[in-house]
């Protein structure tokens, strides 16, 4: 048993601040926490500030959202039979939860197998159109990996609690986990749906001496951004009518006059 | 704000910068970093006075979830009549963006593009965008060579992959430079459900070798 006291940065705490401006302050407010389980054979309550907010939590799942009240939070782990928050937990630690914020709690082993609390910032960003953001976080029993998306290496050399994170084409991914030098799945490779304008994280979690690797993945939806514009133009780069146009550079300038004052007049059968 | 999760521009991005870059093989930009800065340990912080947690337990989380506008039922042809005349009869094509981050519209100006990621036609909110050229000088008048002398009120019907045909009443007649264009809204996946058709219009400008407007056509479902 460990008792941890963990605080989210400065840098959280910063983001979190620029945020808050942002809204009408009225209501409380609130971050956004999930919570992932990544230790093995040991389902738990989930107690924040002393209140049980997850009951028989099953290792492997993830949970969340769920909004807590910003600012520093107890959080607990008992067996998932305890009668309620009170005496040893298994697991407990602080978390700065910030407003407007979004972060994971993830329970889960460190590189030599203990039992552990780590806070991720999550990032929800905008995404950009057409894409996913895809993270992937080591909180596995385990040394240096590396993340294979569609077989290349990705992220190399990642370690326990940390992560990469990219921006990637919608669609589907096959991504596994290798010791970090070497292309052979310890873990995959599995086909990841990244939907555009979402963020899915995925945890390695479990224990690779024990056999029980296995990923958490949770997804957050809504993140997608518009198109930068529409190029519904002439794909020849010369409108219609235009055989007679000059090659490119030649007598430039008076091309150009020439050709919008055609364009003008079909713009003016156009309405505005 | 309980389990609704939208976009929070700039959020947390800061704590992932302070990572490294890495540029692997596909142009793919990864990040790495650390969970946290260095956790503080036991620093006591005052914080407010203790409030009552109000939780409610979530649903596990399952494998990711589909966004909800990756419609199983696209569009596949849009006609539009005007009188005794057909003013746009075009195949529309799933499209998503290009190198620039722009919406993907057809190489074959005959056929107009349904932006994919965003709504579909039938969907019961927000816009969907269909894009289609306006002309090209080796290919000849596009399928939206017409969009810009639609008026209010004119008809047009969508047809879906499943055989439903649905009707939209034009709302809009509008040009808009594309540099002003309001992609935000025109894209927009929220708000009455709508089509927004998208071509080009204005002059055209051979320094950028493109129209200098967006023709902007927005129609709304016909209740008739």
């Amino acid at each position: 048993m460990r008792r941890l006291a963990l605080a989210v940065g400065s840098v959280l705490a910063a983001c979190a601040a620029t945020i808050a401006i942002a809204p009408a302050a009225t209501a409380q407010e609130t971050g956004s926490v999930h919570v992932v389980h990544g230790i093995p054979d040991t389902p738990v309550d989930v107690y924040v500030d002393g209140q049980r907010a997850l009951d028989d939590f099953a290792p492997g799942t993830a949970a969340g959202p769920v909004d807590l009240p910003a600012g520093s939070r107890t959080v607990a782990l008992f067996p998932a039979d305890a009668a309620d928050g009170s005496g040893q937990p298994l697991l407990s630690g602080r978390a700065d939860v910030p407003a407007g914020g979004d972060v994971t709690l993830a329970a889960h082993l460190d590189a030599g197998g203990s039992p552990t609390l780590t806070p991720f910032v999550d990032d929800v960003s905008p995404v950009p159109a057409g894409q996913a953001r895809l993270v992937v976080r080591h909180t596995a029993a385990a040394p240096a990996v590396d993340v294979l998306a569609d077989g290349s290496p990705a992220p190399t050399g990642l370690t326990n609690p940390n992560q990469a994170a990219a921006e990637v084409p919608a669609g589907t991914l096959s991504a596994a986990v290798a010791a970090a030098g070497t292309t052979q799945p310890v873990l995959g490779p599995a086909d990841l749906q990244l939907a555009e304008g979402t963020a899915t994280f995925v945890h390695a979690v479990g224990s690779l001496s024990a056999g029980n690797l296995q990923l958490v993945t949770f997804t957050v939806e809504g993140l997608h951004s518009a198109p930068a514009g529409v190029p519904a133009g002439a794909p020849s780069g010369a409108p219609s009518g235009s055989d007679g146009w000059a090659p490119i550079g030649v007598a430039a300038g008076l091309a150009v006059v020439g050709l919008s004052a055609a364009a003008l007049r079909r713009g003016s059968a156009t309405r505005s | 704000m309980s389990g609704t999760h939208g976009p929070r521009r700039g959020t947390a991005t800061a704590a992932l910068v302070v990572g490294l870059t890495l540029a692997v093989g596909s142009g793919t930009a990864w990040t790495t970093g650390p969970a946290q800065p260095g956790p503080s340990i036991g620093a006591a912080r005052s914080t407010a006075p203790a409030q009552p947690v109000t939780v409610s337990p979530a649903p596990a989380g399952g494998p990711p979830r589909t966004s909800g506008s990756a419609a199983a039922v696209a569009p596949t042809h849009l006609r539009v009549d005007r009188a005794d005349t057909t003013v746009i009869d075009a195949p529309l094509l799933p499209v998503g963006v290009d190198d620039a981050g722009r919406m993907s519209v057809p190489e074959d100006v005959s056929a107009v593009g349904w932006y994919r990621f965003g709504p579909a036609p039938g969907d019961p909110r927000g816009s969907a965008v269909l894009a289609g050229h306006v002309d090209d000088r080796i290919q000849g008048p596009g399928a939206f060579h017409g969009l810009a002398r639609l008026s209010p009120g004119d008809r047009l019907t969508v047809a879906l992959s499943d055989a439903r045909v649905l009707a939209y009443v034009v709302a809009d007649v509008g040009r808009v430079a594309k540099a002003a264009l309001p992609t935000g809204e025109l894209f927009g996946r929220d708000g009455p459900p709508r089509l927004t058709l998208v071509t080009c219009g204005g002059p055209f400008d051979r320094g950028t070798r493109d129209y200098r407007d967006n023709v902007v056509v927005t129609a709304v479902p016909d209740a008739r």
